[in-house]
């Protein structure tokens, strides 16, 4: 539905959005994930045409529409401020889009209705933006651009000025309106909680370019970067050196197909395993108990510092001295994916 | 139980007592005027209520042209300026374009004068363009006063409508006209609306440049008033005064609702 | 490629057709300033240096020696400084003390101050110099009010340099209060609370925390409040003395009852003169906020 091509945009000598391609299909759901500056806000006003690309093309349902400006594109956008007119009630910015699509009156009544009742605000036509409350006023905007049946949903981080309750229940709600609708969406976002809930692909940025594109459990079972690995959940990421066939990892030398020289690893806090002899002397420095399972830190000799999750019954008291192995180890070098460990009882006891 | 007293407290109500007295007193003492018949000294009210000077005033046929005369002049000139300054407000506020900034500065200019001199200097020129004394004169002159106002307030209220408010229409499909006329401009007309009361109310009872530029042919009200006031009828003055600023204090409040005070003062860039 | 061209030619000129547009919108307002404002002061300085002997015209200061000569003119100039600043500093020490009391007053009475000296803002000039004059001058209702509670021997400002004083102040009242209560309302309560906390007394809670808060303000309100009473007519006109005159009458019955222009044209750059350092300082001011 939406097909994005070697799009670029740079403001002077900052490269903004460097020669991305991404696709998003029919029906689906596609977060832009990454720190605040990484393009992914950028990214997103070049697909609604507001703002200008440098190279590139966007595509929408199978029509280049680069050069055409955003009052002639097939796509809405929800605006991190509602960016309701505060000037207009609820139903004359509602009808908006479908005034200026020269509709007749009584389908615009009809159609306006229904897109406030779809956002659960059916009779909050005659309000007025300063009656609403803020989750209100964002299911206005909703309203305001469902209505108009775009092609393609885009919605700039809609939900950052809510509170955190507030903002998980719109989530779901927009989920589950994407599902029953059949939405095509583009949404960005630096929450990364909020990405893997709601999406149907993840799309990391950073630096403005794509790090990695993937369901969400792909992305946090095979981070392709060491952006993606530790932007996306908890990762024990620590340098370490490869030096003949085998990378040093807290004194454990642990055999890699890399070649020698510097690279990172990373362990996931479910990866670290407790064991009764062997592995790498650590103490425990704080607990906390989420109840299901527990994330306890860990210092190592050298004072490096390891996150551990476990749901196992030890006694984990702070300054209680234990054995941990690693069960499974990324390592990049260069930023990207170079090797994945799985060590054997016999690596870790060499 | 006994309240205690704040002194603050009482130091607040001097100050307004003090305040009601030195601000509040002397329009009160014309308003009293205007319905005097006769005042005789000593006494701290008029001996004799009545009408009789509203009718004298209202009779006048110099009254009746001053007001005319001052009504076209103000409305022309703001006008004007408005026609003018509204788009280059915008201009200032949402288009980019090299030497903006200093440009909006350059305002400032007509500020920065002490304005008797000024209107002298521009009267000298308007003497060899044979402007002094014509209706066309008083109105550029009085664009003069009101271009600061024009373009400052509106430039300020442009720029204070949030781009995704556009973005958002532009987005839904309108045109960039459309998205003028529907979003941008009800969005800014409180703020276009008060600089267009202050600046046609400040037309209205300017002096200076009307006494410079218009006489002695021109006479607004302000010129009559001011030759009233050397009258010995006091109330003749008395009466133009409460007829002038009645309207001047409704249509001004009105102004001061459409915006804050904190706008007024940015105005002059305070 | 010659896509990614194509389109940055037509950002190009989209870019300059926003520059042109520009400038078209800002163009009519501009020369407007330039006709009426700085064409005028500029044909004032040029025409003024410039005296045409038997030789043909020269550059000359003859015109300004004149004037300094004229121990009449120099009077009203100097008057007219002393006036202008004296008023200044009288409006804007009322205005301080009005502003810190609505910064930390309470209750009703703090509206109604408010209200109040706000007044004057909708009161024009000319009805306020006729206003004071009717309360002030002699056989007024303020003689006549002092008369009731026993004070006798009321002298009238009117027509003595204090009846511009006070008209100045009265007028000139709201701005400096407006600007003041803005900026004293940005000092929050806790920095105030926590200066008093580690021992710092009235005096030094002014000095060190409100007035840094409200200097820049303070100086633009200074120097607006005295351009507008240097530049002033209608007050001193109504209510000062025939002599000495401040340089708005002074001009004024140069050009229109002297009939002779140029002498005002002198006048009137001599006042442009004396004010430049102010007008410079309000200037510069302001330049310095929207950097």
């Amino acid at each position: 539905m939406l097909s994005i091509r070697g799009l670029s945009k740079r403001f002077g000598d900052v490269v903004a959005v460097d020669a991305t391609d991404l696709d998003v299909a029919e029906g689906e759901l596609v977060c832009l994930l990454g720190p605040s500056g990484c393009g992914k806000s950028t990214l997103l006003r070049m697909v609604a045409g507001l703002a200008a690309s440098d190279a590139g093309t966007v595509a929408i349902a199978g029509r280049d529409v680069t050069g055409e400006p955003a009052n002639r594109r097939p796509t809405a956008m929800v605006f991190q401020s509602h960016a309701l007119w505060t000037h207009m009630t609820v139903a004359r910015n509602v009808a908006f889009g479908l005034r200026v699509r020269r509709l007749p009156a009584a389908e615009i009544e009809r159609r306006v209705a229904a897109a406030l009742d779809l956002v659960g605000l059916a009779g909050y036509g005659k309000r007025l933006p300063s009656e609403l409350s803020g989750g209100q006023a964002q299911r206005v905007a909703l309203a305001r651009c469902l209505v108009v049946e775009p092609r393609v949903l885009l919605m700039d981080e809609p939900f950052s000025a809510l509170d955190a309750h507030l903002r998980a229940h719109l989530r779901e709600e927009v989920k589950a309106l994407q599902r029953r609708l059949g939405l095509t969406i583009l949404f960005v976002t630096h929450d990364q909680e909020e990405a893997m809930e709601i999406a149907d692909r993840i799309a990391v940025m950073d630096g403005g370019r794509l790090q990695q594109v993937g369901r969400p459990g792909e992305l946090y079972a095979e981070p392709r970067t060491e952006f993606v690995a530790g932007f996306v959940g908890l990762m024990n990421l620590r340098p370490v050196a490869v030096a003949r066939g085998r990378a040093d990892w807290l004194g454990t030398a642990l055999p890699t197909r890399l070649a020698d020289g510097p690279a990172t690893a990373g362990v996931r806090p479910e990866d670290l395993v407790i064991v009764a002899a062997g592995g790498v002397p650590v103490r425990v420095e704080r607990v906390i108990d989420f109840g299901s399972a527990r994330r306890v830190t860990l210092v190592a000799a050298d004072g490096t510092s390891l996150r551990l999750q476990t749901t196992g019954g030890h006694d984990l008291a702070p300054g209680a001295a234990l054995r941990v192995v690693p069960r499974r180890i990324v390592l990049y070098r260069d930023g990207m994916l170079a090797d994945t460990l799985v060590p054997d009882a016999a690596d870790i006891a060499a | 139980m006994g309240r205690r007293i704040d002194p603050a407290t009482i130091a607040g109500w001097c100050l307004a007592a003090a305040l009601v007295l030195f601000l509040v007193g002397p329009i009160l003492t014309v308003i009293i005027y205007a319905f005097a018949e006769q005042w005789r000294y000593p006494n701290l009210l008029p001996t004799r209520w009545g009408f009789r000077f509203w009718n004298v005033m209202l009779g006048r046929a110099d009254v009746a042209e001053a007001i005319s005369i001052s009504l076209a002049i103000a409305f022309t000139a703001t006008t004007l300026s408005a026609l003018i300054c509204w788009p280059a407000a915008y201009a200032f506020a949402r288009l980019r374009f090299p030497g903006r900034q200093p440009l909006l500065m350059a305002f400032l200019a007509a500020q920065a004068f002490p304005k008797f001199a000024l209107f002298i200097a521009i009267a000298v020129v308007f003497l060899r363009f044979d402007l002094v004394g014509t209706f066309w004169g008083v109105v550029l002159v009085q664009l003069v006063n009101t271009l600061l106002f024009m373009i400052w307030i509106p430039t300020a209220a442009f720029r204070a409508i949030p781009p995704a408010l556009e973005e958002a229409a532009l987005d839904l499909g309108a045109s960039r006209l459309r998205v003028f006329i529907e979003v941008t401009l009800p969005q800014a007309a409180p703020a276009l609306a008060a600089s267009y009361i202050l600046a046609f109310v400040g037309t209205l009872f300017e002096v200076d440049a009307s006494l410079l530029i218009g006489a002695p042919t021109i006479r607004p009200m302000p010129i009559l008033m001011l030759s009233l006031s050397a009258q010995v009828v006091v109330q003749h003055a008395a009466v133009l005064c409460v007829i002038l600023w009645v309207p001047a204090f409704a249509l001004l409040l009105l102004s001061r609702r459409l915006m804050s005070a904190r706008t007024i003062a940015s105005g002059l860039g305070a | 490629m010659t896509i990614a061209l194509g389109r940055t030619r037509a950002r190009v000129r989209a870019r300059w057709a926003e520059t042109a547009t520009g400038y078209a919108l800002v163009a009519l307002p501009l020369a407007v300033l330039c006709v009426l404002v700085l064409m005028p002061a500029s044909v004032a300085v040029v025409e003024t240096v410039i005296v045409t002997g038997p030789d043909g015209p020269r550059l000359s200061l003859d015109h300004y020696t004149a004037f300094f000569a004229d121990p009449f003119a120099r009077r009203n100039l100097i008057y007219s400084l002393i006036q202008t600043a004296a008023s200044t500093a009288t409006v804007l020490a009322i205005a301080l003390a009005i502003a810190v009391y609505l910064r930390f007053g309470t209750g009703r009475a703090v509206r109604v101050v408010h209200a109040l000296a706000l007044f004057p803002l909708f009161v024009p000039a000319i009805i306020a110099a006729y206003a004071l004059i009717r309360f002030l001058g002699p056989n007024g209702l303020f003689q006549m009010l002092l008369e009731r509670v026993g004070i006798g021997g009321y002298a009238s400002p009117y027509l003595t340099p204090l009846g511009p004083f006070i008209g100045f102040v009265w007028e000139g009242l709201p701005l400096p209060v407006l600007v003041l209560t803005a900026g004293l309302a940005q000092v929050s309560d806790h920095a105030i609370e926590a200066a008093r906390d580690l021992g710092a007394g009235g005096v030094r809670i002014f000095r060190e925390i409100l007035l840094p808060q409200v200097t820049r303000s303070l100086l633009i309100a200074c120097s607006l409040v005295f351009l507008g009473i240097f530049g002033s007519y209608t007050i001193p006109y109504m209510m000062g003395p025939a002599a000495p005159e401040m340089m708005g009458v002074f001009m004024q019955r140069t050009y229109d009852q002297l009939q002779r222009p140029q002498d005002a044209q002198v006048q009137a750059v001599v006042s442009f003169l004396v004010c430049a350092l102010v007008s410079v300082a309000y200037v510069r001011l302001i330049l310095k906020e929207r950097r």
